[in-house]
């Protein structure tokens, strides 16, 4: 305890004096900032390890893989001042053509855990490319447009100097915090107006806040500055820099209509900042999916809500504005308050939060994947039941599902087939998506930080309105996707009646209920969902139980499950050895 | 138990009431813990005045948050330091457990300040004390920090493997590169190949082994082997680069018409800036179409 107070002594009295600090593990010595951990080094490595990879070698690692995988490929989004390429990497869909996810990282230089955490992201997706879980979900469904380095020349200069920073020099310097620190390994900002070298002191507090030069709030805040040396200066105009173009030509290339997800990577303070653009559904909805991101962690990220209709010339607020999607700033770990004295760190450097200690890094990475996997999954949209099977001593008796007609669906009876009262089937419901999460071994889980009631509830509802709950005892299933499917053992009460709805409850992995009409396919639009009806066929961004599959309990029951006895329901009643008939049916009008 | 200066453990507080649980409730909870194991033991009783009045007291200044100047941030992190006396208190518990104890020392241990401490404690033990622990110990159940610390010490070939095996980090591989006049030749290929072997390792491994393999042809030639017969990946090509080997260009050519090596042998040539030649060996018709589209795109 002596020694770290002696380390703290030598830290601020180096730091008053010294232009450039070193940081150091434990050093002591004149200008030298003891982090309490080893500094992290760039690595050549494409594979990851327990530290952070040098740039050259992430790149690589997307670029080898998009040569090789059918779902990835590269594109070049622009360049940089210095001419370094800005690449954008597009799993799935091809840009432009579905439902499209944009994440971007590396926007500000010394915020190292950035541009490793996209790369995983990335490198997640394609390991699960060729099974059956949500990445082959998502892969099938979006356009995931990763781009892990928005501010190469930035990143380049940081990795350049690792272990240097200028101290001393910030606007912001205050005899109370003497070390602000800027440029090397501190670098904040582009290259504009600086050569990016620390030894240069002229230019050290040059370039331009890659995080305040777009949209339409530049320049109108005091959160940017018109300085040039200030940490958040923004630019002589708005979005004068050709990284801040790339990052707009990314939008453009998947098609900005299709958008339905911004995520622009930073640290540090465990926060997902979001803006209100004063459209209230998609507030709602954005808070709502900070949310459900936020609680995967094993400490919560909190939602940040920016005040109304205004901002600082970020770049969540250009993609939450101008293209109304859930829009962020996430602010990766440490939290604001510890900085890195949460893992060991000397509690007392300045700004050690963007200095990620190489051992936290894999953990972080892996938690971010699940945040952003379940976000992905979350604006694939909603899910619809899309295939019911019948199925005695394994032969299919009755079997239809939902396909795609334009830009809606169409139902299809695919075998009708008769049911005998009092013996037993098996019901199986195939939903569009995985709806469960498998564990490591494979077995049913709950995905990490949430709480879904596992099984759906299931009922048959009679014409007279007699209820037959289905029980709980069935399994998951995967067919097309992982757990996409539930089957259910079942013997129909006569009581029901002619015929009885199939009412399905239930929500996906990420909370989202079914789509009560599967005839229109549901999509984003203006914020919100569309095309999402509930129960009553009301439009919305909550969905509902399905009730569109009926179950025909007599054989004399009109094959459109209308009832033919006046509504009631006793014409099954009265003949206990009717014949069971599952089939389809449109209870209600749907729409054009 | 020794402690900070007072007056930097409370520079720049103020007298408010610390409010209702900030945003790190394990750590107030660990700070709670802390107090109440504390309460009964009067040696302390300083050490719990401390915390007491670290808790009583909140930051004077505020800073605008780097990213969203309507959030604040504490100027000065009385958590962070309460957090940092925490860990502090915890190693110095733990390192006395394994002085105290030898038993402790050995077997699997999970917890992170248990770890450090056993990586500590291996570097200040006495000779005859390391000597017990090895007698006792497998190094193969050792974690990467209390390897790298008995390697400081006392390197053997078994710490050396059990390494390659466990470890995951920069300082394994910077461990064994600067370890290379040290061990036989035969000795330091196996290292490698157990590193490559291990996932985390397997990338930095390969480049050092490349950079080793320039100025020994046996070597080199077991890497164009490589290079021409095994499944290719970028950190191999690299080696192959840090290599030096003369005829890599005409390799990766070759491996261009093996459907399985093909996007990564392209990758190699752009990497390679032999543009000319990759543009027309993408023509080809042995090219899938998809390599071909990603390749337009990259010399576009």
């Amino acid at each position: 305890m002596a020694r770290l107070s002696i380390l703290l002594l030598a830290l601020y009295a180096a730091g008053a004096q010294a232009d450039i600090a070193r940081y150091t593990e434990s050093g002591t010595g004149p200008g030298e900032i003891a982090l309490g951990y080893p500094v992290p080094l760039p690595q050549a490595s494409a594979m990851a390890f327990d530290g952070f990879r040098s740039h050259a070698s992430l790149i690589s690692q997307l670029s080898a893989q998009a040569a090789s995988q059918a779902q990835f490929s590269r594109h070049q989004l622009g360049s940089s001042l210095n001419g370094e390429p800005i690449y954008g990497f597009v799993f799935g869909q091809p840009a432009g053509t579905a439902p499209a996810v944009l994440q971007s990282g590396t926007v500000h230089a010394r915020e190292w855990a950035a541009p490793e955490v996209v790369t995983h992201i990335a490198e997640r997706l394609l390991a699960g490319l060729q099974g059956r879980g949500l990445e082959r979900f998502l892969a099938d469904r979006l356009s995931i447009m990763l781009a892990p380095v928005m501010n190469p020349d930035g990143f380049l200069a940081t990795q350049q100097e690792p272990e240097r920073t200028r101290i001393g020099e910030d606007p912001q310097n205050s005899a109370s915090d003497p070390l602000y620190p800027r440029d090397g390994r501190q670098r904040r900002k582009n290259l504009r107006d600086t050569d990016g070298l620390l030894d240069t002191s002229s230019d050290s507090l040059g370039g331009v806040d890659l995080n305040r030069n777009i949209g339409r709030f530049w320049g109108s805040s005091s959160g940017s500055s018109s300085d040039p040396r200030s940490i958040v200066y923004q630019g002589s105009a708005r979005e004068s820099e050709p990284e801040t173009r790339a990052l707009i030509q990314a939008a453009s290339l998947l098609g900005g209509e299709r958008l339905r997800l911004f995520i622009d990577t930073h640290s540090f303070s465990r926060v997902y900042f979001y803006n209100d653009t004063g459209n209230g559904r998609l507030r709602n909805l954005t808070r709502g999916l900070a949310d459900l991101m936020g609680r995967v962690a094993v400490t919560d990220y909190a939602p940040v809500q920016e005040p109304s209709q205004s901002g600082i010339g970020a770049n969540d607020e250009y993609f939450a504005y101008e293209f109304e999607v859930p829009s962020y700033t996430l602010e990766l770990e440490p939290g604001f308050e510890l900085q890195s004295a949460e893992y060991g760190g000397n509690p007392d450097v300045s700004h050690s939060g963007f200095i990620l200690p190489e051992a936290e890094i894999a953990r972080v990475r892996e938690e971010a994947w699940l945040m952003a996997l379940i976000g992905y999954y979350h604006q694939a949209g909603p899910p619809i039941l899309q295939a019911v099977e019948v199925r005695q001593a394994e032969q299919i008796l009755f079997a239809a599902h939902w396909q795609d007609e334009g830009a809606g669906r169409r139902l299809v009876i695919d075998r009708p087939g008769a049911l005998t009262p009092g013996s037993e089937y098996d019901l199986r419901l195939r939903f569009d998506k995985p709806m469960r999460w498998a564990d490591a071994q494979g077995g049913l889980d709950q995905y990490p930080g949430q709480l879904t009631t596992l099984t759906p509830l299931l009922e048959l509802v009679g014409a007279s309105g007699t209820r037959q709950e289905l029980g709980d005892t069935g399994n998951w299933l995967s067919q097309q996707y992982q757990f996409d499917s539930y089957q259910v053992r079942f013997m129909a009460d006569a009581a029901l009646g002619q015929f009885a709805r199939l009412q399905v409850s239930t929500r996906d992995l990420s909370g989202h209920a079914l789509d009560a009409d599967p005839s229109t396919a549901a999509d984003w639009q203006a914020g919100h969902w569309v095309n999402y009806e509930n129960a009553s066929g009301q439009d919305g961004d909550s969905g509902g139980s399905d009730s569109q599959f009926c179950l025909r309990l007599d054989s004399t029951a009109p094959a459109d499950c209308q009832s033919s006895d006046g509504g009631g329901g006793g014409g099954g009643s009265g003949s206990p050895g009717a014949v069971l008939l599952l089939l389809l049916c449109a209870l209600r009008p749907r729409k054009s | 138990m020794k402690r900070l200066p007072f007056w930097l453990l409370l520079a720049g507080i103020s007298c408010h009431p610390v409010q209702a649980a900030g945003p790190y409730p394990e750590v107030d909870a660990a700070i709670d813990a802390r107090l109440r194991q504390l309460a009964g033991q009067t040696a302390d009783a300083q050490d719990r005045a401390w915390v007491e009045s670290l808790r009583e007291h909140v930051e004077k200044e505020q800073l605008p948050h780097p990213e969203r100047p309507s959030l604040k941030l504490p100027r000065y992190r009385i958590r962070a330091r309460a957090l940092s006396l925490l860990q502090a208190w915890a190693l110095e518990e733990a390192m006395q457990s394994w002085r105290n104890e030898p038993s402790k020392r050995h077997g699997p241990v999970d917890d992170p300040v248990q770890r450090r401490a056993r990586a500590l404690w291996i570097e200040q033990a006495s000779p005859a004390e390391l000597a017990a622990f090895r007698a006792r110990q497998p190094a193969g159940e050792l974690d990467e920090a209390s390897l790298l610390s008995l390697l400081r010490r006392d390197p053997q070939p078994g710490d050396w493997q059990a390494l390659m095996r466990v470890g995951g980090s920069r300082q394994a591989i910077e461990a064994l590169s600067g370890a290379q006049d040290l061990l036989a030749a035969q000795e330091f290929s196996r290292l490698l190949d157990l590193a490559e072997a291990n996932r985390r390792l397997s990338g930095m491994a390969l480049r050092l082994r490349g950079q080793w393999a320039r100025s020994r042809p046996e070597q080199a030639r077991q890497l164009q082997d490589r290079l021409s017969h095994q499944p290719l990946s970028v950190d191999l090509i690299e080696a192959g680069i840090a290599a030096g080997l003369p005829d890599l260009v005409d390799r990766l050519a070759r491996r261009m018409a093996e459907a399985d090596d093909a996007p990564l042998a392209a990758w190699g040539l752009w990497r390679l800036d032999q543009h000319a030649l990759l543009s027309r060996l993408a023509a080809g018709p042995a090219t899938p179409a998809h390599l071909r589209e990603e390749i337009g795109r990259w010399l576009d």
